[in-house]
């Protein structure tokens, strides 16, 4: 068996995590194991129902969003949501990272002698641990991935945690192979999470009783338990069906009208899940694919089959120890799209149905890597389309700002009038490289992109540098036309979208090691210029141009019109939002200050006591001396 | 493996039957045609409304949803095939909303129409409260069997008026219902939302009529061994048309026989694949079209770019960008010139007459939706691009452009726009500096041509009889009445006065023909205030 596959984790490691998980189950909250190198925290899981659903929670599936200052990365950037997961799970996950638990100060002490970390436990232990880890990550590893070492989750049977965006977010980090799942092949617990609450209510504290391992009154055959399981599977067909139907983007409309009339979990699988046959271990990434492999691999092949399937979902929650126990002298693959690219269809076809995965589910299966496969094409294309950007942008960088340099007034103004052929060139190119944007920013918004390719470093720096050289020149176009006459001011009804992104792109990968969100950074800062009233200076300021380096421009031309005593606040806040944005790179000081600059126009108008005072004394003065 | 669109179908399918809302809708069905004794049902709220036609219908208030249930009673043979026209102007007609500029009329299945009008008092209550539900986000099911789905559809439609696109919407769902569109109607639906809230239940067994009436909305197709979804039409139409089949189905058997199928294995294929590929193909071409229409918007941008580049290199050497146009049009030299012709401008009229076309298909208050997002480009690329069309006319010696050489999508664009111009433009600013102006009047250009043709009738016509010169003097009285008009009201670009242009060619010769008879227009031009005319002040 070749577990190297599985990312660091080995034979061994889930061998000890789960006699680990097995130890838990007497604990109170966890048992901790050091097996070399390596910590293992096993949690102990719990079959009492307000531990699955949160009793206070009044939604369909107990799901609640996380909290953004917590887990500054569990969102998506662009869009800005955050990621959902389970209540109760999540209220479970607080009590055990208190600061003053020994959990706690464990982990701080394995940190401290940078130790390995592995999280796990079996049944809703499994989802503690996946919980855990997400805390690790972000508030350990995130600050320093060079120093400390990258923690590891095994799971045994855990339900589902976190929806679609959890998934995404994991798989937009790189963390995503943290994560390893093991599910026996008709272990109902993960995908209890996909049924709705109210459907199974009544069953569920008497099946959660059978699941317990520490419960020696195990019956076999139960009517309670064929209703339990035959809805579960009812509602896990109806997830899976939606998802696939939305995931392959057929009949939109009439999907969203249909939709608007169901229940539907929005929970999905994350990370690895590895599912076990005869004579194999099976791993898959693919969320879409897992989703619905946990319905078609539950399925039975034949009516007689069929009448001992409930029970079995039972008994299969407790058979991970024979998993664990043959694990070494099983095949081990990968179904994934490398896979799935080797040879087609061919052996991920023979190892789903080993699985006994039908012919129709296989086909279900296939198709969610087909989908996978073309959001990799995707990020191709665009790729191929990096040289024309860098061009493009080159062009503004290197030929028209220098030009329009030399004529004193920076290439913002140049373009507001554009009289030059360059400004023309330039209006051109700015309307080529919207295209390009606009078309990324589409494909992310319909999650036709890899969930890598949000958080990717370069496509972040390329989009930021992008957002700096061309947003002015949006701006300059929106006031060319009086926009902000007949539409309203540029922050509030004209800044485009592929520009928003591109500003949270940023603010996630400069603020991630601190473990901050950008509104924070941003209201501290004003806080810090000390302009009154926290609330009301809030209220001024909402969506004006001072929440973006790029959008300075549109600031000034708001303010420009207007007498200083209305604006006060907002200018002193622009003023000093400025060194900062200019020590950043986020605007160009080369630019601003030039003679026929719009902005230093504007600026010496303004009353003299206020310039007397203004951090912008020094630079308009030494550009009065120097020329 | 397996084509996609044919697992879509299934899988689509699955999770209507899945859903549960067949069978709450079918016993609730069930209910209206064989009334339980002493029903004491607190969710029903309007209970049996016995008309005179025959039409009933109850509302069920369940917890997630509400159900409205129609019911007819069984169809008249001889009436079956029946059909009622429709006109948008027609006073009775409960629809105009429908009507698309391409389709300003469409017929329906009489029966069904009949039993909807009759009860159209109590049917108009029914709305309102509907409404409510709806706005408190509850979601509503209208749904019925045979002749009682044809009305319930009817209904949905009828509904479908007010709901605004931020309410959910509601789902109607048919039984073996008689279609009532006929091909208009077809062709309006398919290309609007409200296509998207019809699911027809039929039985695989049951055969269509479909010579006249035709499919619109979603289809669950049921099977002994499964179903399908398939909201295409044609593949309907190839699945179900055929003689018709009058004999009863039991639905209560189908959607039995659809639960059992979920939790078997057997995965039959249950459409040919000569079906699947039509589908296949026509799915490709409709994204293709919707895709293409957004996408292309941005190269519209970048070929406007290069236009708004062409005028102002015009303005420089003294001569606007329609007479330079009309004489590099004469006298092809400049690579530039003929980019222009060739390239940007018969790009953007093909798109823009693309874009036309696609709203003209689509019901009014969808295609209003689209005409907002594309307003602004339009108007634009209208006052840009039209003057160029024009000098292409009058240089092939024609005349009379607005009433006899305007393109279909100019009038268009120009009726939207000043539809909608009413709610969004605002009071234009008095000193604002006009040089980037385009003139509001797209045909400006034409009627400066027209103008110039009657001069020289005037002045080359030998003998011409008074009555004659009377219609002609009076259209240039005309003339000048509308270009004093448009000068102080600020809707002229100031390039109409640029040395070379072809009005002021008109000012010299008309100033001729006027003599010492002063005017605002003549004073105007006299003395040079003209030079000052769009500069800011």
């Amino acid at each position: 068996m070749a577990f190297e596959a599985l990312a660091g984790i080995n034979g061994d490691l889930i061998t000890t995590s789960w006699i680990a998980s097995k130890k838990a189950y007497q604990t109170e909250r966890y048992h901790k194991e050091e097996a070399g190198t390596v910590v293992i925290f096993a949690f102990r899981p719990s079959f009492t129902a307000e531990d699955l659903f949160a009793p206070a929670n009044i939604s369909s599936f107990g799901e609640i969003k996380m909290n953004r200052v917590q887990f500054p990365c569990m969102r998506k950037i662009g869009k800005g949501d955050e990621a959902t997961v389970n209540e109760a799970f999540l209220r479970n996950l607080e009590v055990i990272i208190d600061p003053r638990t020994s959990f706690y100060a464990s982990v701080e002490m394995s940190v401290g002698s940078r130790k390995q970390i592995v999280f796990t436990g079996h049944s809703s232990g499994g989802a503690t641990a996946i919980l855990a880890t997400v805390w690790y990550l972000e508030k350990y590893f995130i600050r320093n991935p060079n120093v400390y070492p990258e923690p590891r989750c095994v799971t045994f049977g855990a339900p589902l945690v976190g929806d679609s965006i959890f998934s995404h977010a994991l798989g937009r980090e790189n963390w995503s192979r943290f994560f390893v799942n093991f599910v026996t092949r008709f272990d109902i617990v993960p995908r209890i999470m996909l049924a709705r609450k109210a459907s199974i209510e009544q069953t569920l504290p008497h099946v959660l009783g059978q699941l317990d391992p520490t419960n020696p009154s195990f019956q076999e055959s139960d009517q309670r338990i064929t209703e339990f399981y035959t809805t579960v599977m009812r509602d896990t067909s109806t997830v899976a069906n939606q998802a696939f139907c939305e995931l392959t983007g057929s009949a939109e409309a009439f999907l969203e009208t249909l939709s608007s009339f169901l229940e539907l979990s929005p929970y999905r699988p994350a990370g690895t899940f590895v599912f076990s046959t005869e004579k194999r271990l099976v791993a898959v990434n693919n969320s879409d694919a897992i989703l619905q492999m946990l319905f078609y691999t539950s399925q039975a092949s034949d009516e007689q089959e069929w009448s001992l399937i409930p029970v079995r979902s039972i008994r299969d929650h407790h058979s991970y120890e024979e998993l664990v126990q043959s694990m070494g002298m099983k095949l081990f693959n990968h179904l994934d799209l490398h896979q799935f690219l080797l040879d087609g269809q061919n052996s991920i076809g023979s190892w789903l149905n080993e699985l006994g995965v039908s012919t129709r589910g296989r086909q279900y299966v296939l198709a969610a890597l087909e989908e996978e496969k073309k959001r990799v094409e995707n990020q191709k294309k665009i790729e191929n389309k990096w040289p024309q950007i860098v061009k493009e942008l080159s062009w503004i960088e290197n030929e028209y700002k220098p030009k329009c340099q030399a004529h004193k007034n920076g290439y913002y103004d140049s373009f507001k009038v554009s009289n030059e052929e360059n400004d023309f060139k330039a209006n051109v190119k700015r309307a080529q490289l919207a295209g390009i944007f606009d078309e990324v920013l589409g494909l992310s918004k319909k999650g036709q992109l890899p969930d890598e390719f949000e958080g990717g470093r370069d496509w972040i720096e390329l989009a930021t540098r992008y957002r700096r050289l061309i947003e002015p020149l949006d701006i300059a176009n929106y006031h060319r036309h009086l926009k902000n006459e007949d539409t309203g001011p540029y922050m509030k009804r004209g800044r485009p979208n592929r520009y928003i992104y591109a500003q949270r792109g940023y603010e996630h990968i400069i603020l991630k090691p601190q473990g901050r969100i950008a509104e924070d950074v941003f209201w501290n800062k004003v806080n810090g210029l000390n302009l009154g009233l926290k609330q009301e200076i809030q209220e001024i300021l909402k969506k004006s141009g001072s929440e973006c380096g790029s959008c300075f421009w549109a600031e000034v031309e708001e303010l420009k019109g207007k007498p200083y005593e209305e604006v006060e606040v907002r200018v002193k806040t622009l003023e000093g939002m400025l060194g900062g944005w200019i020590t950043a790179g986020e605007v160009d000081d080369k630019e601003i200050f030039l003679e026929g600059s719009t902005f230093r126009k504007w600026w010496i108008t303004l009353p003299e006591n206020h310039k007397l005072h203004s951090p912008l004394r020094e630079h308009m003065m030494d550009e009065i001396r120097a020329t | 493996m397996e084509s996609s669109s044919s697992l879509k179908g299934s899988a689509l399918g699955k999770l209507v039957v899945t859903s549960g809302l067949l069978h709450s809708s079918w016993s609730k069905i069930l209910e209206i045609h064989n009334p339980p004794y002493s029903n004491h049902d607190p969710g029903l709220q309007v209970s049996k409304k016995k008309k005179d036609s025959g039409l009933e219908f109850q509302i069920h208030r369940e917890e997630k949803f509400t159900l409205v249930v129609f019911s007819a009673p069984p169809i008249c043979r001889s009436s079956s095939s029946d059909s009622t026209l429709l006109h948008v102007k027609d006073k009775e007609n409960p629809f105009p909303f429908l009507c698309s500029e391409n389709n300003p009329s469409f017929s329906l299945h009489t029966p069904a129409f009949n039993l909807f009008t009759s009860a159209s008092t109590s049917l108009t209550y029914l709305k309102s409260e509907l409404l409510q539900t709806l706005k408190s986000e509850k979601p509503v099911i209208i749904t019925g069997a045979a002749l009682g789905g044809s009305v319930a559809s009817l209904y949905t439609l009828w509904l479908l008026e007010t709901i605004e696109p931020t309410l959910k919407r509601p789902l109607c769902i048919t039984f073996g219902s008689p279609l009532i569109a006929d091909a208009s109607l077809q062709q309006i639906l398919e290309n609007s939302v409200r296509n998207s809230c019809f699911l027809h239940v039929v039985s695989a067994q049951t055969r269509i009529k479909m010579d006249f009436f035709k499919p619109f909305g979603t289809f669950l197709i049921c099977f002994d061994s499964g179903c399908v979804c398939i909201e295409d039409h044609v593949a309907v139409t190839e699945l179900l048309n055929g003689v018709h089949d009058s004999g009863l189905v039991d639905y209560s058997q189908v959607l039995n026989r659809l639960d059992q199928s979920m939790l078997s294995l057997a995965d039959s294929r249950l459409i040919p694949e000569d079906v699947i590929k039509g589908i296949e193909k026509r799915a490709e071409m409709k994204n293709l079209r919707f895709d293409m229409m957004f996408k292309k918007l941005n190269d519209m941008k970048i070929s406007m770019a290069y236009i708004e580049w062409y005028k102002k290199t015009c303005k420089e050497v003294k001569i606007g960008y329609y007479d330079r146009f009309k004489t590099q049009l004469a006298f092809p030299s400049k690579e530039f010139d003929i980019n222009i012709k060739n390239h940007h401008k018969s790009e953007l009229n093909r798109f823009w007459k693309s874009v036309v076309e696609e709203v003209e298909r689509r019901p009014q208050s969808d295609a209003s939706i689209l005409k907002r997002r594309f307003l602004f480009s339009g108007n634009n690329y209208r006052r840009m691009i039209e003057p160029l069309d024009i000098a292409e006319y009058y240089l092939e010696g024609r005349k009379e452009y607005r009433t006899t050489g305007r393109s279909h999508h100019y009038v268009m664009l120009e009726k939207w726009f000043g539809m909608e111009s009413i709610l969004i433009e605002k009071e234009r600013c008095k000193k604002r500096d006009l040089s980037d102006l385009l003139t509001f009047d797209s045909c400006f250009w034409a009627e400066v041509e027209d103008s110039l043709i009657v001069i020289n009738q005037l002045n080359t016509t030998v003998g011409m009889r008074d009555d004659v010169r009377e219609v002609l003097t009076r259209k240039l009285v005309e003339f000048e009445g509308y270009m004093w008009e448009i000068i102080t009201k600020r809707e002229v670009s100031p390039e109409i006065f640029l040395e070379e242009s072809s009005f002021m060619k008109w000012w010299k010769e008309y100033k001729k023909i006027k003599g010492f008879n002063s005017s605002y227009l003549t004073e105007f031009m006299n003395t040079r205030k003209y030079e000052s005319y769009g500069k800011s002040q």
